[in-house]
């Protein structure tokens, strides 16, 4: 059994956002400060994009770093590596079932 | 025989399908049978243990995994519709040891649908999970260079 150090319901309800999932995408290209990412979205607000950017740093998809005058964010790598190994958990899950079965239907 | 594995585009659903070489009759019995269950459903290497069954809708299926190292896990199905040897949903999640759900567990509704093709069953499970619209995202980024280059750094620390 996995232990699930992250929260998955607050990692999977702040991609559930496509403006999250946006903001996510880019700084995990690179890091990006909070004024580059609300250029990037101009039809919302400065104070949403913050919100949104403070929805994934709760999840702990983001990390927030002040550096000068520039609020600098960027991805959290831990928890998109745990999230994606719950996902291969459920796959080696399955196949393990379905093996098992397989074994006995034939 | 794989398992095909699918995350639909902007849903949280996570289809498995495979196929069995077994009549239908025979591998829905595999499914809905408890003695017949606790063969099979484990999964490896751990075992189920059907503590009360009752198939039908409205009923439950309520079993402990047990693992190698003594550990117990006490799980949850609950039936909600059956078309027998065709089709069954359920909720599937994790329970205490009063059987009351875990809330802080991921949980997941299922649609699991039998279909005969020739002398082989081909069965689909679709897992609708509580908040996963982003399974499609993490295996998206999962792909982005720029992430796999964030993980690679990690794994060289780790």
């Amino acid at each position: 059994m996995v232990e699930y150090a992250i929260n998955l319901d607050s990692v999977f309800s702040s991609l559930a956002d496509a403006t999250r999932r946006d903001i996510l995408s880019r700084v995990s290209q690179h890091p990006q400060s909070v004024g580059e990412l609300a250029d990037a979205h101009k039809s919302i607000s400065f104070a949403a994009v913050a919100k949104h950017i403070t929805v994934l740093e709760d999840a702990q998809l983001v990390i927030k770093k002040r550096e000068g005058r520039y609020q600098i964010i960027s991805a959290n790598p831990k928890t998109m590596h745990q999230a994606a190994q719950v996902l291969q958990h459920y796959q080696a899950l399955w196949d393990a079932r379905f093996d098992a079965l397989d074994k006995l239907l034939t | 025989m794989k398992t095909n594995y699918t995350v639909l585009e902007d849903a949280n659903q996570l289809i498995a399908e495979r196929s069995f070489k077994a009549p239908r009759s025979k591998v829905w019995k595999y499914y809905t049978t408890a003695e017949l269950l606790d063969k099979w459903w484990g999964p490896e290497p751990y075992k189920a243990v059907t503590k009360s069954f009752d198939f039908r809708e409205g009923g439950h299926w309520h079993y402990v995994m047990q693992g190698p190292e003594g550990d117990a896990h006490f799980c949850i199905n609950n039936y909600k519709t059956i078309n027998p040897e065709e089709s069954f949903t359920a909720f599937d999640g994790f329970a205490n040891e009063d059987w009351s759900i875990k809330t802080d567990m991921p949980s997941s509704d299922w649609e699991v649908t039998f279909t005969e093709n020739g002398d082989m069953t081909d069965v689909k499970v679709v897992l609708t999970c509580a908040s996963a619209e982003g399974l499609n995202t993490l295996i998206e980024m999962g792909m982005k260079e720029g992430f796999n280059q964030g993980l690679d750094q990690l794994e060289a620390l780790l």
